[in-house]
């Protein structure tokens, strides 16, 4: 199951301003206002769920990015004459965590986190069958996998907005 | 009550005082935590003590190994050895004074250096205009001198060379890998994609340098235009010098106003009379972007889970990420 890094984060920030902040703050109506506002932040935290739009979509190309590998491979094992364990190993793994994924599975959240781990069994399992698979498929479901992935970085730097990481950041760091 | 920073600094004198047993009363005073850098924790002491025309007083720095921190696992060791042997050479750097690997004195391993007078080089450069070309030459060629320096001839046998540079280049991608695995939340398909890529092309390296592993603009210290300290060692090894050019270019890209990519790899081969091959480049600048995700989820992990939390470490890691390895996707060409 996924971690709610949001929900940890605001513990955290709790955690901040009571023992870092609030011992070094003088003034009493300060100290209850930061008292106040690290226990509001406690209270939201085990309430807030990551936003489950970006999951469903992302889960949704997944899903397809995945059965197309898999239409791939099979494609591959039939029109191959000697049989391939890894492929064939790979192939079973992705029909599994798909089915997996369709039942039983409610959040978002946690289907984004099984998908994910599948998509990067697939990464790695692809790398390892370079040597046996036409270079021609290769790229092809290189060329999948990165479409889902391009979605995710999408994704999360929309999440982020003008926040990223960058050169505005580092100036700040510097001053 | 005495707080903790009187406790630590009482602790400190005591020690400093048996490191130096001709200092006549001596007394440490100003301890003053600083707020530079992720990692090592660095503090500023001050020293004075009595000598036969009269007292004497002395600024030392005090860099303070972490319990856990942004760039996984510690060793204090190696960055000291290295600085000590460094001692001499070309490569401007603060004096070490001693190395503690005990953790009973301050709670956590430390090693003390001379305090160098003198502005973070990026804000010199921001600063000063007129200065911008020595600087840039000063940058450049303490980076090419490095790369030539006699490592093994300095003693340097501490930084454990590998096997092959094909090695010691797969060594730097499962370090970073690791980091990643230990420090994510959740899965991140990018960050597979990319090894895979990274293990699939490793480059052929001519020869194999010191690097400094972390040089960039915001770890040199600059004084009247000149580059007179190179700090934050803690990433020193053993390796592929273009590794360290790789990462000056990409921190001088998210670094608003510092020289250019451009200008920095031009300089780096006039300094050093060699051409940079540009897929070899490339491959560096490529793991650099993974290199700082590790460091800023590994920042985010101990933010998250160590006792006193830092949350400038939290920001590094949220804002981070995402555009990292956005950038390495984009640099693979999606």
């Amino acid at each position: 199951m996924g971690t709610n890094l949001t929900a940890l984060l605001l513990e955290r920030c709790a955690k901040t301003i009571e023992e870092v902040i609030v011992p070094k703050v003088s003034g009493n109506f300060e100290v209850q206002q930061a008292m106040a506002t690290a226990q509001v932040l406690r209270i939201l935290a085990p309430n807030v769920d990551e936003k489950p739009e970006y999951a469903i979509k992302e889960n949704r190309k997944i899903q397809e990015v995945l059965n197309n590998v898999l239409i791939g491979l099979r494609k591959e094992a039939d029109a191959s004459s000697s049989q391939n364990k890894v492929m064939d190993g790979l192939s079973a793994t992705i029909a599994d965590g798909l089915n997996k994924s369709d039942q039983g599975l409610t959040s978002a959240g946690e289907k984004n986190v099984l998908l994910k781990g599948l998509l990067i069994d697939t990464i790695k399992g692809i790398d390892s069958l370079a040597a046996d698979l036409p270079q021609d498929l290769i790229n092809v479901l290189k060329q999948e996998i990165r479409t889902a992935i391009r979605q995710q970085l999408d994704n999360e730097t929309a999440r982020l907005g003008s926040r990223s990481f960058s050169s505005e950041f580092l100036s700040e760091e510097a001053s | 009550m005495k707080n903790t920073q009187d406790v630590m600094q009482q602790h400190l004198e005591a020690y400093l005082k048996r490191q130096f047993p001709q200092r006549e009363a001596l007394v440490l005073s100003e301890l003053e935590r600083t707020d530079v850098g992720y990692s090592y924790q660095t503090c500023f002491v001050s020293l004075t003590w009595k000598e036969s025309d009269g007292p004497v007083s002395e600024r030392l720095v005090i860099r303070v190994e972490p319990e856990t921190g942004c760039v996984p696992p510690y060793d204090i060791r190696p960055q000291y050895e290295v600085m000590k042997r460094l001692e001499g050479t070309a490569i401007p750097i603060p004096k070490t004074v001693c190395l503690e690997t005990g953790k009973d004195i301050i709670g956590h391993r430390f090693f003390v250096m001379e305090a160098i007078e003198g502005q973070v080089l990026y804000q010199s450069y921001l600063n000063h205009p007129e200065n911008r070309t020595q600087l840039e030459n000063d940058y450049i060629s303490i980076l090419a001198g490095m790369h030539e320096l006699d490592w093994r001839g300095l003693g340097l046998s501490i930084l454990k060379e590998s096997e092959s540079a094909a090695q010691c280049v797969r060594s730097e991608i499962a370090r970073w890998e690791q980091v990643i695995e230990t420090s994510i939340y959740n899965p991140l398909p990018i960050v597979s994609e990319v090894i895979c890529w990274l293990k699939n092309n490793i480059p052929p390296a001519d020869r194999m340098t010191l690097c400094h592993g972390d040089y960039h603009c915001q770890n040199l210290l600059a004084r009247d235009g000149r580059v007179v300290a190179v700090l934050d060692w803690e990433m020193v090894k053993v390796g592929d010098p273009i590794s360290d050019l790789g990462w000056a270019c990409l921190l001088s890209n998210i670094t608003k106003g510092f020289w250019s990519e451009h200008g920095i790899v031009e300089s780096y081969q006039k300094a050093c009379g060699r051409t940079v091959d540009a897929d070899r480049l490339f491959f560096w600048k490529v793991l650099a972007h993974i290199k700082l995700a590790a460091i800023c989820l590994a920042a985010l992990r101990a933010s998250m889970e160590f006792e006193n939390p830092d949350m400038r470490q939290a920001t590094i890691g949220i804002m981070g990420v995402p555009g990292l390895l956005d950038g390495a996707a984009q640099m693979l060409g999606f």
